[in-house]
């Protein structure tokens, strides 16, 4: 088509790129900004230059909290990932009908907010009406106690948290799969029970250790799970943020907690984006 | 062993929410499952106390403006990007992706203390805006699917018929991305309804939005009226999905439908 | 209606010279195909009547005015896409009013000639249908009526039958070749297939490296070949070198062939029975001559045996430069 040139798309382009930097860049550089400023016992902050709240960071607690984060982000990635990928591999093998219903099924639970989905398995682990009651009722729980808060509880609403943004991110790359080199390896004698590990897994190699990644950055930055089923030394990294910059009113503490697991965050995307391209090329 | 599994997860993904309807049609204040006798009264409660009602209205509101801004930002965006194809739109096109990338907790202390300098803590604005601008990448990504089908030859088609450029915009690439501006639209709707932290941190005290007031109510003892409130938030985002694959080929938009 | 007068046209992207110095005129109600391989500007040409592209140098006049300056939406020309480019979110009617209803057309004026429209192409009462509902031939028809719908001065085709089987192309070449005769529109139809252009046109321009290298009726640019790239490009040809002297082009089925005799000296590598027609390769020094005749007409042949290849200098075509 004739591109001729013309200031409109310019304006809207240049209108669009304001507000993005307005609303989303200039509040991530006054929190690193902020990040340096002095506390102050009014619950805001004084304008400063100390390196005082990133040295906090190096001391024991945060050091703990941090590893604590990062291992349960790992491991309930890992999981999410473990349970969501055979799943779509099936779906998309269903009826247009089925996988209609599962897309349905997985929006809805990305959609959901976590506090209903926390609640829901708050209800489901409690002892007067979920699995430990149903676990009494068939006998082979005579003393049923609450299941929650614990570190596995917390887990599971990690796992039942990613489980559905995981799934309709590899969903279209799998749905669009080219069958015919998994056909092509059984007529070159591959066991059809070899199939999976021999070509389904290399062929997704790359994008389910990006999705990985994506996952572990995501259940890093969950809140309400660790609060509402887990354990106050199962807390992550977020709610102590939050927990800084609400409770006790430190936002210069908080800022820099939250710089810190920023520059995680860009370090883990680098590390997924160079691996993707390494394939790529 | 295929159906099993699959059976397996659905009914893992299911069961939460029986369990929840489950508490909210039973007549008892104490949390209990099977329900031993059935009553609407905890609706009933959530659809009369004030409260509730504010809450739910607040609620609403933030999420149909936010949707309307991300939406706006996500179609100007791609519309700059597929008419200039210009670096400086891939930049933006790049801009407006990193939101979903970053935890939460970043983008909502960032807020919470950029809202707080400018002045405007507590009040329902910094919510919308702060929700339209970090919900911009599902539109962002779903409407440039919608221009991906806009093919240069169509739109030459219509300017040999004599279309300018304001009228091909008009009855041209409108129309044909409006079912993917509407999915966008509805997404962002639905998740911000439901988006918990980034609007605690902004204005939690005094904007209290429904999962704020839940997330309160589970934590400082809880009633039923809770699980009434869940379950008004699964219907809602249920049926705001379904009425969507009405009006979008979801599977179409996820992947490849079968029979193709 | 009116003549199309093109003269001294340059278009270049960036260091690929796109179309170098093309000049053509194409009579009032003319079929004109335009024919070469890809990337000899065929397309590029056609876009530039169209006013989908921007010329660097030369101009286009329709019916005496200079169409130069004149925007794409102002122009009145008609164009079917190779992609066909119906809008798929419009109906049937809807695609074919499409223009008429920009104009300010009524809704009732427009559905009156839109039934008018698809009648002519074939597919009367389908103005409801859903484009996804439509077969491949269907939906070349719709492109077509809605080309013609706003009576254009020029009627501008991009290779829109290259997605069809054989058979369906046959039959829409017939039909377009009738519509366009019935509204005598001045026609330019870009293909990369000979059989197309001869089929439709009044007259073949075969372009190659962005320039035109003969403009001319079918018939006479398979009989008096301008230039050796068109020689060799239509059609199946000889191209003899004589020492000395301009190249000849001699057509399969011109050459008869002897026993012996005095003459060029071959010998048969290859024989083909194509129904009525025999074909043969035979290898005369370092060339391989194509004959053809009909089978049973001549001397047959086992392969390997030497033939003498003679033909009627009548039938011979001496190259020009």
């Amino acid at each position: 088509m004739m591109r001729a040139p013309s200031h409109g798309p310019l304006f809207i382009g240049g209108l669009a790129f304001g507000v993005m930097a307005v609303f989303f860049l200039i509040p991530l550089i006054f929190m690193i900004i902020v990040s340096f400023y002095q506390p102050d016992s009014m619950g805001f902050y004084k304008v400063d230059f100390v390196w005082e709240n990133y040295g906090k960071f190096f001391s024991s607690f945060y050091y703990t909290v941090s590893f604590r984060s990062l291992y349960s982000a790992a491991l309930g990635a890992v999981f999410v990932v473990a349970l969501a990928f055979p799943l779509v591999l099936f779906v998309t093998d269903l009826s247009s009908r089925w996988q209609l219903f599962w897309i349905i099924l997985l929006l809805s639970l990305m959609c959901l907010s976590e506090v209903i989905i926390g609640f829901a398995w708050l209800i489901l682990m409690s002892e007067s009406a979920g699995i430990p009651r149903l676990l009494e009722w068939v006998g082979l729980w005579s003393n049923p106690r609450s299941l929650s808060p614990s570190f596995g509880a917390m887990m599971i609403g990690l796992v039942f948290l990613g489980f559905s943004i995981v799934s309709l991110i590899l969903y279209p790359s799998i749905a669009r799969r080219d069958r015919s080199i998994e056909e092509a390896a059984v007529t070159l004698g591959t066991p059809p029970s070899l199939v999976f590990y021999k070509v389904i897994l290399p062929t997704f190699r790359t994008s389910l250790v990006s999705v990985t990644l994506t996952m572990f950055v995501y259940l890093l930055g969950v809140f309400v799970m660790p609060t509402m089923l887990g354990r106050p030394k199962d807390w992550t990294m977020t709610v102590i943020i939050s927990d800084k910059a609400l409770g006790d009113a430190n936002l210069p503490l908080g800022a820099a907690l939250a710089v810190v697991m920023l520059i995680v965050t860009m370090l883990v995307l680098i590390a997924s984006a160079l691996l993707t391209r390494e394939r790529s090329t | 062993m295929r159906t099993l599994y699959l059976w397996f997860i659905a009914v893992s993904l299911i069961a939460p929410f029986v369990v929840v309807l489950g508490v909210s049609i039973g007549e008892s204040s104490n949390i209990a499952f099977p329900p031993a006798v059935l009553s609407a009264a905890w609706y009933g409660e959530l659809l009369t106390e004030a409260e509730w009602l504010a809450a739910i209205g607040r609620s609403l509101l933030i999420a149909v403006l936010a949707g309307v801004i991300a939406t706006a930002l996500a179609l100007a965006i791609n519309y700059v990007l597929w008419r200039t194809g210009s670096s400086f739109a891939k930049v933006i096109f790049a801009l407006g992706l990193g939101p979903f990338l970053l935890p939460p907790i970043i983008l909502a202390l960032g807020a919470s203390l950029f809202w707080a300098e400018v002045g405007w803590y507590g009040r329902m604005e910094a919510t919308i805006v702060s929700h339209g601008v970090f919900f911009v990448t599902l539109p962002l990504v779903i409407i440039a699917r919608g221009f991906a089908a806009l093919t240069d030859e169509v739109i030459e088609a219509a300017q040999m018929m004599g279309a300018t450029s304001a009228q091909v915009f008009r009855t041209i690439v409108l129309p044909l991305i409006a079912p993917y501006v509407f999915t966008g639209f509805a997404l962002v709707v639905i998740i911000s309804v439901n988006e918990y932290l980034i609007a605690n941190m902004i204005s939690g005290f005094v904007v209290e939005t429904l999962p704020i007031k839940i997330f309160n109510n589970v934590r400082y003892g809880y009633s039923p009226v809770v699980a009434a409130a869940s379950m008004l938030f699964v219907s809602l985002t249920v049926t705001i999905l379904l009425v969507l694959s009405r009006v979008t080929d979801l599977v179409a938009l996820f992947g490849t439908s079968k029979d193709n | 209606m009116a003549a199309l007068t093109i003269t001294n046209l340059r278009k270049s992207f960036g260091i690929f010279e796109a179309l170098k110095d093309i000049s053509i005129t194409v009579e009032d109600g003319e079929f004109i195909c335009l024919l070469g391989g890809s990337g000899c500007g065929k397309t590029t040409l056609l876009r530039l009547i169209a006013g989908l592209e921007t010329l660097d140098d030369g101009n286009i006049l329709l019916g005496g005015n200079d169409l130069t300056q004149v925007p794409c939406h102002k122009r009145n020309i008609g164009m079917v896409f190779q992609s066909l480019a119906l809008f798929p979110h419009l109906n049937v009617g809807a695609n074919v009013a499409y223009g008429m209803r920009l104009r300010g057309a009524s809704g009732e004026a427009a559905a009156l000639e839109v039934d008018r429209l698809l009648n002519m192409v074939g597919l009367a009462g389908l103005s409801g249908r859903a484009i996804t509902a439509l077969s491949g031939g269907q939906r070349q028809r719709v492109a077509i009526a809605r080309a013609l719908a706003l009576k254009p001065e020029v009627f501008l085709m991009d290779e829109p039958f290259s997605a069809l089987d054989a058979g369906l192309r046959v039959q829409m070449q017939e039909e377009v070749k009738s519509i366009q005769r019935e509204f005598g529109v001045t026609t330019c139809f870009v293909t990369h297939d000979q059989r197309e252009a001869m089929a439709l046109a009044d007259r073949i321009v075969v372009m190659n490296g962005g320039k035109i290298e003969q403009a001319a009726s079918p018939e006479e640019l398979y009989a008096k070949p301008a230039t050796r790239f068109v020689a060799e490009f239509i059609g199946t040809n000889n191209i003899i070198d004589r020492p000395g002297q301009a190249s000849i082009a001699v057509r399969p089925e011109a050459i008869s062939l002897a026993a012996k005799g005095s003459g060029k000296q071959g010998q048969i590598i290859r024989q083909r029975r194509l129904g009525a027609l025999l074909e043969r390769e035979i290898r005369v020094g370092d060339q391989t001559v194509h004959q053809s005749e009909l089978a049973g007409a001549g001397l047959s042949f086992d392969d390997g045996a030497m033939v003498t290849l003679s033909w009627d200098d009548a039938k011979a075509w001496a190259l020009p430069g």
